[in-house]
């Protein structure tokens, strides 16, 4: 073992790490707001709507995440949008999250007993103060260890960005290897640096998970 | 000799003493009814037999096989039958699947054998039209039923029942205790731990009281139950007459 | 700007054999990662500190970090250390690692989630622990666990198109060569979407079935 090369080039390094972690926290964000959104329009239960999120998260929950990149940066081109390389790893990526942030608010909201949602439209309350008041609290305390669950993921899954020549960690790092060799080492090293990222957030989520076993919904 | 020996007998659950030097021999068709407050040692005197909890001291021997060495524990656990307040049917499987299980697996007894066997045992307790379905489609009284099926179908010498009806709704205890009942007259010996006094009154022989992990007292029903001279027995009695 | 559909009839053959093949690793990932994940599973409930240990590391490495990366390591870091696989054999060996965790857990919580009274009435009528474990504990446990396992299934079947990246050529990795080839690039991956589609879907079609099959209605309490 030798990690003379993985020393020298530390600082190409973390500065492809934080690359990964801006990534990460973008698509996390908008991978949230999509899901949400999706998953309030659901609740709507408006029949042609309904179709349609259902097709999109089906669409991205049923096909890998790396047709999904390679679609968008070798396809969308092809009809005449141009996407460079970090707006279509952000954009596929965060789609991706959404439609699995859909399915967890989704599961979050059917665990809302029915019959408050039927008191609170008895006692005249309005579709936007039933999701306010009653549906969004408990539906997000149900909702938020799996949340943390798919950030996590989603931390990983950046790594698949790789693919389209986007210059993560992932990428950095065969970059590396090519130049330098020592692959075990250059890519033990980056193992470490993906696990303490993601290490502390999946306890975080389990506490979570356990928080709300023990409290309940 | 009796079938059942329980010799000095102590339990303890961390700081807890549950059984305080137990000495009680129950003889063969004897039907013995173990009665007492609630957390006075009843269940735990019933579970270390079998060994579904270890005793820190003391031996016990059933038919003169003492539960001592893993081997004679196992040979106990195919003399001695058992009953639990929430049933625990096996939820996988059938009802005939249940009854059947152990006769494969343990007496390694063959299918034929098993299902005759175990289709005789639930006409015995009424039930032998519920052969293929699942506990979860039975009511809370007929899967007692099958689970006495089930403890039965080991042949078993002595046969134990924790709360058998403890769990049940008021209206399908009767049907649970008139299997009891029946297999009492048919001779098995059995240790019965029971909130139901009616029940120990007609059909044991034999009553014991605990109280804080020790047998207070040990008679025959009447003079238990109907004239108690113990302070703590005639002040249970009369918590008991009150409700 | 055209599409031209038509074409693409000329690759359905090469199209179908990455599909073929795409469901071959998945299936041989997939049964490493239960033996994987039985071991691993039976190394958490251990009695043996060490290997309690041994096994929550790996479960907590290998769900931590990216399955790309792990297959990095075994296709292109394990061969300094003289351990050198093909390409097929390197991912199919990560994605069943990797996935061996997961099911681990998965495993766990089915063996947790067996109510304490089975096990007692099974010590109770004699049984000894092996025949209690595959009995009572492994029937009852896989009826709890079945859909998180169904679920992993389909992520492995989604995530062998991770091996395309190290040129195994299954049907991520046929869909690219042909596209660099031919720039039918929109009809070619909107064509491979509707295979994995269809592969999702009777993959989860045929998981629902066999549920069904193994766990009579009644029978799940």
């Amino acid at each position: 073992m030798d990690f003379t090369p993985v020393w020298n080039a530390r600082w190409l390094l973390l500065d492809s790490f934080l690359t990964t972690l801006l990534l990460s926290t973008i698509a996390v964000v908008v991978g949230t707001l999509v899901g949400a959104i999706v998953a309030v329009l659901r609740t709507l239960n408006v029949g042609i709507l309904n179709v349609v999120l259902r097709a999109y998260v089906e669409l991205f929950r049923g096909t890998p995440l790396l047709m999904q990149l390679f679609f968008v940066y070798f396809g969308l081109p092809m009809l005449g949008v141009n996407v460079d390389k970090f707006w279509a790893a952000f954009s596929a990526i965060s789609l991706y999250t959404g439609a699995y942030v859909a399915e967890v608010f989704r599961a979050g909201v059917e665990a809302v007993p029915r019959g408050q949602v039927e008191a609170s439209t008895a006692l005249g309350l309005t579709f936007v103060q039933r999701l306010t008041y009653v549906i969004a609290p408990q539906a997000l305390r149900v909702a938020l260890p799996p949340l943390v669950g798919v950030y996590v993921s989603v931390i990983k899954d950046t790594s698949l960005a790789t693919v389209i020549g986007y210059n993560e960690l992932m990428r950095r790092a065969m970059e590396l290897v090519l130049q330098y060799g020592r692959p075990l080492e250059i890519f033990l090293v980056v193992g470490i640096l993906y696990f303490i990222i993601c290490f502390p957030i999946s306890k975080f989520s389990e506490w979570l998970e356990r928080r709300l076993a023990r409290n309940g919904a | 000799m009796p079938l059942l020996t329980m010799n000095n007998v102590h339990k303890r659950f961390g700081a807890l003493t549950v059984l305080n030097g137990i000495n009680m021999s129950v003889e063969a068709g004897q039907v013995a009814a173990v009665i007492g407050p609630s957390g006075s040692g009843k269940s735990t005197l019933l579970r270390v037999i079998n060994g579904l909890e270890p005793i820190e001291k003391g031996t016990i021997e059933v038919d003169g096989v003492s539960t001592a060495s893993l081997q004679g524990l196992r040979e106990v656990r195919k003399q001695v039958g058992m009953v639990f307040q929430q049933f625990n049917l096996f939820s996988h499987l059938t009802v005939g699947g249940n009854v059947m299980l152990a006769q494969r697996l343990v007496l390694r007894r063959d299918k034929s054998e098993a299902e005759k066997r175990a289709r005789e045992l639930l006409a015995r307790v009424g039930l032998e039209e519920k052969w293929g379905s699942y506990p979860s489609q039975l009511s809370g009284g007929q899967q007692q039923r099958v689970a006495i099926a089930r403890a039965l179908a080991m042949d078993p010498r002595i046969m134990l029942f924790d709360e058998a009806t403890s769990a049940l709704d008021p209206e399908l205890v009767g049907e649970v205790l008139g299997v009891m009942r029946s297999l009492a007259e048919s001779g098995m010996t059995m240790l019965v731990v029971t909130h139901e006094m009616n029940f120990a009154r007609e059909v044991a022989d034999r009553v014991l009281f605990m109280d804080k992990g020790s047998v207070l007292a040990d008679g025959t029903p009447e003079d238990i139950l109907v004239r108690p001279t113990d302070p703590r027995i005639q002040q249970f009695m009369r918590r008991l007459t009150e409700h | 700007m055209f599409l031209d559909w038509g074409s693409i009839t000329t690759f359905y053959g090469q199209l179908l054999k990455g599909a073929g093949l795409t469901l071959v690793i998945t299936g041989l990932a997939f049964a490493i990662a239960i033996a994987v994940g039985l071991l691993v599973c039976a190394g958490r409930i251990s009695r043996v500190a060490p290997v309690r240990w041994a096994s929550t590391v790996y479960v907590e490495v290998m769900r931590n970090t990216p399955v790309l990366l792990q297959i990095f390591i075994i296709f292109y870091g394990l061969p300094s250390l003289g351990l050198r696989f093909s390409a097929v054999t390197a991912g199919v060996l990560g994605l069943g690692l990797n996935v061996g965790a997961y099911l681990a857990e998965i495993f766990r919580a089915g063996v947790i989630a067996v109510p304490k009274g089975h096990r007692e009435a099974a010590t109770a009528l004699a049984l000894s622990k092996v025949q209690t474990l595959i009995w009572v504990v492994i029937p009852v446990s896989l009826r709890a666990v079945f859909p998180a396992l169904s679920n992993m299934f389909l992520a492995t079947l989604l995530g062998s198109s991770l091996l395309s990246v190290i040129a195994v050529p299954e049907l991520t990795g046929e869909t690219n060569e042909i596209s660099s080839r031919t720039f039918l690039t929109i009809e070619v991956y909107s064509f491979s979407t509707l295979i994995y589609l269809a592969l999702t879907l009777s993959c989860s079609i045929g998981l629902a079935l066999l549920a069904r099959w193994l766990f009579p209605r009644a029978s799940r309490s």
